[in-house]
């Protein structure tokens, strides 16, 4: 697979749930969907496959596109709102999967781990036919919101304002 | 909560998409190179309503973001764009013009074959690939063919093929280095017309 910018043209591109634009009205169904998404892409393997093991081991379901490496071009924007440009290339790994009943869950997943593109894609698939999973991801997402303030009091901790002192001879 | 779950008849693609679309490449490879010989489909695969197998194994293996297929009326049913849409990623025109993937059955109205894009001189190889389905594909006397990749002659037939074919074939053939590729499908096996390929009805 060649790296390549997400389009909004292409007839192909409605199936990838996470081309989403960020000004166009998300109704709530879909925003609960990119919540649980977000959330089990940022968990790491061990975390999703002991809770499978656990809760939906006997679970029947088939790989409907194996787990696929590829690149993805991650845009930013100077200041969150200066021109657009593009930050760079980042590994991704996605993945579908369908459940015995027909459920398709999908996955798009930082990295190349495969396992854990398909787990977090049986996820989907599970939250999308029952929400059974619902306490699992919020105390996924309450742990890795902890983890984030975690981290942002280090950061702030070793925070630096820099000014600049009045020299004067502007006057 | 649930959400309406989406797309809930997709079939898978390859098995291992990796070596399966290897497999069928290297057998539409050998199958343009040597017109008239007949190929085994190397894989099983998943087939979508509207398409057969070879068909399906075939767009699977060639077609991507970059290539447009165009589906005739009676292939165009739903689960077979689903299926190409997100295996392949390819976008489905329904404008023949844009095709570089025209698929078809075999009693459609053929008509359509002469809006092909043919390439031009500079690039002969932007021509579409007329991807035919069909039941039933021997090696019974019908079609005598010769030309590039055919030793002496080999003898080809092709369950219902009507008259207007060869009629555009002919003109096609005049066409070189431009001109249209034609693949017959049959459910198991697949066969190819190259460009350069000459035809005499038996």
């Amino acid at each position: 697979m060649t790296a390549h910018t997400a389009r909004t043209d292409g007839p192909g591109q409605d199936q990838n749930p996470t081309h989403q634009n960020k000004t166009a009205p998300v109704d709530q169904a879909t925003a609960a969907r990119q919540r649980w998404m977000s959330v089990l892409a940022r968990t790491p393997r061990a975390s999703l496959e002991a809770r499978w093991a656990a809760s939906y081991g006997d679970q029947k379901w088939s790989m409907l596109r194996e787990p696929q490496i590829g690149m993805v071009m991650v845009r930013g924007r100077a200041g969150g709102a200066g021109q657009r440009f593009n930050l760079g290339e980042m590994t991704v790994t996605r993945c579908a999967v369908t459940l015995s009943d027909g459920t398709v869950g999908h996955s798009y997943v930082k990295g190349r781990d495969r396992l854990q593109a398909q787990y977090a894609a049986l996820f989907d698939a599970i939250m999308l036919r029952d929400g059974s999973a619902s306490d699992f991801i919020d105390d996924l997402a309450a742990a890795q919101a902890e983890a984030k303030r975690d981290h942002a009091r280090k950061v702030a901790a070793t925070k630096v304002d820099f000014f600049t002192l009045v020299r004067g001879e502007d006057e | 909560m649930t959400l309406q779950s989406q797309t809930s008849e997709l079939l898978p693609g390859f098995e291992h998409t990796a070596f399966d679309s290897n497999a069928v490449f290297r057998v539409l490879l050998d199958a343009l190179s040597r017109p008239g010989r007949i190929y085994d489909l190397p894989v099983s695969v998943a087939t979508p309503d509207g398409l057969n197998a070879t068909t399906t194994a075939t767009l699977l293996a060639m077609a991507d973001m970059d290539t447009t297929i165009w589906l005739s009326p009676s292939c165009k049913t739903k689960a077979a764009n689903d299926h190409l849409k997100f295996h392949c990623g390819c976008p489905i025109s329904d404008d023949v013009v844009m095709a570089d993937f025209a698929v078809a059955r075999m009693d459609d109205d053929l008509s359509f074959v002469s809006r092909l894009s043919v390439g031009n001189a500079e690039y002969p190889d932007q021509s579409a690939t007329l991807i035919l389905m069909v039941d039933e594909i021997s090696n019974a006397p019908a079609m005598k063919l010769t030309g590039p990749g055919i030793k002496d002659s080999h003898d080809l037939e092709i369950k219902n093929l009507p008259a207007s074919f060869h009629v555009w074939r002919a003109e096609n053939h005049h066409l070189f280095p431009c001109g249209v590729d034609v693949i017959f499908t049959s459910p198991t096996q697949i066969v190819a017309l190259s460009r350069t390929t000459r035809i005499e009805v038996i």
